[in-house]
């Protein structure tokens, strides 16, 4: 279906175009009583093979970063308000729904963040994968599709003989595997993981971690790693974004974002409020304050009224970007700085 | 799974010898006497205490129990009826196939009708396929199956001339009371259908299939619609039994020979042959299909399936 | 999703299936050529015997079209016929009847001899709801086979409705069916029709018999179909599915009058009485309904004209007699002026309060004088009734409650006299003789008003009657011991008029019969309740 179209998009990865690039993205869910301005005015770059880590708070718009570049906002409340998606070149809200649906599962696929209602349960875990393979390779066999089934399977770590399971049998980490699996199946090109391990626990998130890790290298997957965990960040991802209100107010590489000597507010506060095993404090040391309401964002800069530094022109003025090489800052702070590029 | 099944069906047991004896305890407090209606006001005392007492009307009710019950289980029989002295069964089975007809075809026909118009207002939320059916539920579940019954008469008999007023004997006897009987809990069918569409739309699984491109027209028959319909099916059962008894209302409107006017008309009659034949049958006919809702509830979601099955 | 679908269609067939495979009732409208007679049971037949049920609606089939007696009775114009009976002569005392027979055959072929008839009544007689027919029957034996002789143990005048009450069965058949007769269809009657087809639920249908005694039926073969709701009824009519509609629920009248036309429909008045009764032993508001003057101004307070246009929609009449004159011979007429009777009178009404004690304060705050009591449902002509009298005795400063239940609860606290004022009908009387249900304190079943103070209601208080009841049971026994139409007829006059006076009865109103056919058949005499197929022809 479509392959002329999707060949189209299956650009060989030339130098200077991005895998995926978003440019000014603004999205909202509107309903009659209130608008909720989810994201507000977004740029980020992902090349082929590499991972960026989309970093914030719950409720930053990470979520609706990733479901807007699948266009899987509900369709009854959320809206693209402006920008440009493009995948390989080619915009993807402009596409035809019919191709976004080859899109979807071929060449970018997700994987969410809760496992325990992710899978369907009233159909086995053969039926839900093989339905992925089937949608996107219409001309494969019965048995070309099982064999794919079995080798995803053992990809992922699981006995090919439980394929015939439900979902209800198996345990958390697994179904997660199993997601996992679903989504790799039609080897995409982007992977987009919203969160996918919070929901385990903390050797499964390990262990989970390693085989996405691993498959991304074996596969060469390019991969949109959406946490609000910095060790995750550290230990998979290239680029990093951090995300606060819609924003993004830094960027930059991995190097940039934990060994920099430049870093916004917000990034600062995230960093000291993780919990030091090593040191000996009694209390933790959380950002006071809470996210703006999204409904009802401030004027000037998103993140005034919890900063530590703020100034008169944080509250009334929307800082610019600041960049230096590969790091990226959107602070009032930097606004001498500015001036000199 | 059939050891599950086996053991359903063996609950019938206490289920049958339970309603006897409630049939029986609950007659023997009311008023009332089978004499006192059949040989009507004027007879002398002594006269219907004998016509009483040759019936068997008279003894102690556990004994009439424990005498019924023997005879059940001996003899095969239930009895003869204390107003017609005809065989009970002989009577009440026509009439039981009869309103099992009735009551399956209301039961299918609200099935029909609601659960498709449910799928489709939940899929248009908001829409005007979402609105008017909407509200035609609304006054459809109030209306009371006697009233819709009259309209039907009027329109079909009397204005159309198409269908014949009472009685059965083809399948046009049966349409109009069938329908009568079935718009109120097609009107339920469709409120909880739409709702437990809604609510399956909106569960994770649904946006994983649509991640993997499924298209939107296979997400709701084949992902969603599975899940809602489990709900559905426990109501459609349970209907079934209400439809049985509201069959009466329909049976009594069109002349349908059934088995719950019968038991309504032989009440004052104090029949109780007849009363407890036909409310034992109709005890059947209801575990019974509620145990088949069960299997189909098991068919459809692996995890009840593995529970009668004490799989893992 | 394939297999839940694939169960889901075998059950469908299998309802397809079951409904297709429905029971053949007796077919409506023509089957083949034959044109069938549609007619309707309110209920269905509950017994193939006659003796079996004392419903209107059974009585219809069993006893006028299937049975007959040694009488026929003539409804429209009152009075017996002789129909079984060739002759019968009497004996000088009055005790012995010889009947010659005429020569009829039973529907199976069978000659009708008297030792069929002697067996009848000899079943009738073990039948204890036919007592009041039967007790004073002494012996009968055939003397021949075309000659039957009873003797009694006294002259009963009213022996004419015995002789049309008993019907003739054949006593082989009979007895050949042992306890299974009744209920199944059989030939062991004389009358026009026979029982081809029968089924409790779903209704009867009858074939003429050939040999019949007065000459086959012009219609050959009725169909009749239990539809038990009114509503249902009157569409059927109106839609042409049946034939002959008896006992119209009035407030569909105008409506199936339209329908049938004009020639093809009739209103009688009914063979039936509502009447109000008052316990005059009532303990309610202490002891008020045993006040005299207090019973005639309730009997004053109420208006009878608006009674019968709420009640009966209008079609209803007034009545002041038991038994319509009309229909039974001797039933004191009132236009002769020779009982008292009870119009509406609000001044009457007050004066007699007045005189009864009460002081006009009294009246306006309203006196209690306990509950209305009746059966069946609310919005029946009975229950109507109710409320316009409430109303009524509100208007003249008289408080009543109301109260309407089921008969099975109510009549039985009415024969015990647990009420304060009652709504009761009765219908079905040929010979005035049976207002000795409601005088005679020996008899069962409707003795409502309690005249002779003897009942349950009064033991272990000495309340005693203050009327003339011996008189009243004199006059029944006088009244049944002789046989000219004449004497019978003062004897009951002075018998109605001692009731009257009582102020415990008053007449409410007469119910209208509706009748009305389809212009399929042509109907001779009209007879309000029995009617005749035998009499009924197709209209050509």
């Amino acid at each position: 279906m479509k392959t002329e179209e999707l060949k189209s998009l299956n650009l060989q990865d030339t130098p200077g175009v991005p895998l995926l690039e978003i440019k000014n993205l603004r999205a909202i869910y509107k309903t009659d009583l209130e608008t909720v301005e989810a994201v507000n005015g977004i740029s980020l770059q992902i090349n082929k093979g590499k991972t960026f880590g989309l970093v914030g708070e719950t409720g930053a718009g990470k979520t609706t970063t990733a479901l807007s570049i699948l266009r899987l906002l509900p369709s009854t409340t959320g809206r693209i308000l402006e920008g440009e998606i493009l995948f390989n070149g080619t915009n993807l809200l402009e596409l035809d729904e019919g191709v976004m649906r080859a899109v979807r599962g071929g060449l970018i696929s997700m994987v969410f963040q809760d496992p325990m209602s992710a899978l369907n349960p009233v159909y086995t875990v053969d039926e839900q994968i093989g339905e992925a393979i089937r949608l996107h390779n219409p001309d494969y066999t019965k048995e070309q599709v099982e064999d794919r089934v079995d080798e995803m399977l053992q990809l992922v770590g699981i006995l090919p003989s439980r394929k015939h399971d439900y979902p209800h049998q198996f345990s958390g980490g697994m179904k997660q595997r199993v997601v996992i699996a679903m989504a790799l199946c039609c080897e995409p090109h982007l992977l987009i993981a919203d969160e996918p391990t919070t929901a385990l626990d903390v050797t499964i998130q390990a262990q989970v971690l390693a085989m996405i890790r691993e498959l991304r290298d074996r596969l060469g997957t390019a991969m949109l790693m959406i946490t609000h965990d910095l060790g995750i960040v550290a230990q998979t991802c290239d680029d990093v974004g951090v995300m606060y209100a819609g924003e993004i107010v830094e960027a930059g590489t991995a190097e940039d974002i934990f060994l920099g000597k430049e870093h916004h507010p917000y990034t600062v506060g995230l960093f000291d409020s993780i919990p030091n095993l090593t040191s000996r404090a009694t209390r933790l040391k959380p950002i006071p304050g809470l996210m703006p309401d999204p409904t009802n964002l401030p004027k000037g800069c998103v993140f005034a009224e919890r900063c530590s530094h703020c100034m008169e022109i944080c509250k009334t003025e929307h800082p610019k970007i600041y960049v230096n090489g590969t790091h990226k800052l959107c602070c009032h702070l930097f606004d001498d700085k500015l001036k000199q590029n | 799974m059939y050891k599950y099944i086996l053991k359903r069906i063996l609950f019938l047991i206490p289920t049958i010898l339970g309603v006897t004896l409630i049939i029986y305890a609950v007659m023997n407090i009311t008023p009332g006497d089978p004499a006192a209606q059949i040989l009507g006001p004027g007879t002398p005392e002594a006269d219907r205490i004998a016509y009483n007492e040759k019936l068997g009307y008279n003894d102690p009710f556990l004994q009439k129990y424990v005498r019924y019950v023997k005879n059940m289980v001996v003899n095969q029989d239930f009895g003869i009826s204390y107003v017609t002295k005809q065989d009970v069964f002989a009577e009440i089975w026509p009439r039981y196939v009869i309103t099992l007809e009735l009551s399956f075809l209301g039961v299918f026909l609200a099935a029909l009708i609601g659960i498709p118009l449910g799928i489709k207002s939940a899929v248009n939320q908001y829409t005007l396929w979402d609105t008017i059916p909407s509200l035609l539920a609304f006054f459809m579940a109030a209306f009371p199956a006697f009233v819709l019954g009259l309209i039907l008469l009027y329109i079909f008999c009397l204005w159309l001339n198409i269908l014949p007023s009472s009685g059965v004997g083809t399948f046009a006897h049966f349409i109009m009371p069938a329908l009568a009987i079935s718009i109120p809990p097609a009107a339920q069918n469709f409120r909880f259908t739409k709702s437990s569409m809604l609510e399956s739309i909106r569960q994770d699984y649904v946006r994983t299939a649509r991640a993997k491109g499924v298209p939107e027209k296979e997400v709701i028959w084949k992902h969603v619609l599975k899940n809602a319909l489990l709900p559905v099916v426990t109501q459609v059962g349970l209907s079934l039994g209400s439809l049985i008894c509201g069959a009466v209302v329909a049976e009594k409107l069109f002349s349908v020979p059934g088995i719950g006017s019968l038991i309504v008309e032989r009440i004052t009659y104090k029949d109780e042959p007849i009363i407890i034949a036909g409310t034992i049958l109709i005890s059947i006919c209801f575990t019974l299909v509620m145990l088949l809702v069960d299997i189909i509830y098991a068919f459809i979601d692996p995890r009840i399936r593995a529970k009668y099955t004490n799989k893992r | 999703m394939k297999k839940f679908l694939a169960l889901l269609l075998s059950c469908l067939m299998l309802v397809s299936v079951m409904t297709a495979c429905g029971e053949k009732a007796p077919a409506d409208g023509d089957e083949g050529t034959e044109k069938v007679l549609n007619m309707r049971l309110a209920k269905g037949l509950l017994a193939t015997d006659w003796a079996a049920t004392t419903n209107t609606s059974d009585m219809q089939i069993t006893w006028v079209q299937v049975f007959e007696g040694l009488y026929g009775m003539d409804e429209a114009n009152g009075g017996y016929y002789e129909l079984l009976a060739d002759d019968i002569k009497v004996s000088d005392d009055g005790k012995e009847y010889t009947i010659t027979l005429i020569d009829a055959k039973f529907q199976n072929g069978d000659p009708l001899k008297a030792s069929d008839v002697v067996f009848s009544y000899g079943v009738a007689k073990e039948n204890p709801r036919f007592n009041y027919v039967t007790s004073f029957i002494n012996n009968i034996e055939a003397k021949d086979d075309k000659t039957v002789v009873m003797t009694l143990d006294y002259p009963y005048s009213a022996i004419a409705h015995t002789f049309w009450s008993i019907k003739i069965y054949n006593e082989k058949e009979y007895t050949a069916a042992g306890d299974k007769f009744g209920t199944v269809p059989h030939k062991a009657g004389t009358g026009p029709y026979y029982i081809d087809q029968y089924d409790v639920s779903t209704g009867v249908t009858l074939k003429a018999f050939e040999d019949y005694h007065g000459g086959k039926a012009a219609i050959d073969t009725v169909n009749y179909k239990v539809i038990t709701e009114n509503s249902a009824a009157v569409i059927a009519f109106e839609n042409g599915e049946l034939d002959y509609f008896t006992d119209v629920p009035l407030s569909d009248w105008e409506n199936i009058a339209k329908a049938a036309g004009e020639d093809d429909c009739d209103l009688a008045k009914g063979n039936n009485i509502r009447f109000m009764s008052i316990n005059y032993l009532s303990d309610t508001n202490n002891g008020i309904l045993g006040n005299e003057k207090v019973r005639e101004a309730i009997f004053h307070a109420v208006d009878k004209d608006a009674v019968v246009k709420v009640a009966t929609a209008g079609y209803g009449q007034v009545a002041y007699e038991y038994m319509p004159s009309d229909y039974v011979a001797t039933s004191p007429k009132v236009s002769e002026g020779k009982f008292t009777t009870y119009d509406f009178d609000a001044e009457k009404v007050k004066s007699l309060l007045k005189e009864a004690g009460f002081t006009d304060a009294d009246i306006a705050a309203g006196i209690n004088v306990g509950t209305i009591l009746t059966y069946g449902e609310q919005t029946a002509d009975k229950g109507k009734a109710q409320i316009v009298i409430q109303d009524n005795l509100k208007a003249c400063g008289l408080i009543a409650n109301v109260e309407c239940a089921e008969a099975a609860n109510v009549t039985p606290r009415m024969y015990a006299q647990n009420y304060d004022i009652a709504i009761f009908a009765d219908s079905g009387n040929y010979d005035y003789n049976n207002i000795r249900q409601q005088v005679h304190s020996e008899s069962t079943g409707m003795y409502i008003v309690d005249f002779a103070a003897k009942g349950a209601s009064v033991e272990g208080t000495n309340k005693t009657s203050p009327f003339n009841w011996q008189r009243l049971e004199e006059l029944v026994d006088l009244g049944v011991a002789t046989a000219d139409t004449a004497a019978r007829y003062d004897i009951y006059t002075e018998l109605w008029s001692i009731v009257m006076d009582t102020k415990t009865i008053l007449p409410l109103y007469h119910q209208a019969t509706g009748i009305a056919w389809s212009d399929r058949i042509n109907v001779e005499t009209i007879n309000p309740t029995y009617y005749h197929l035998v009499d009924f022809s197709w209209a050509e």
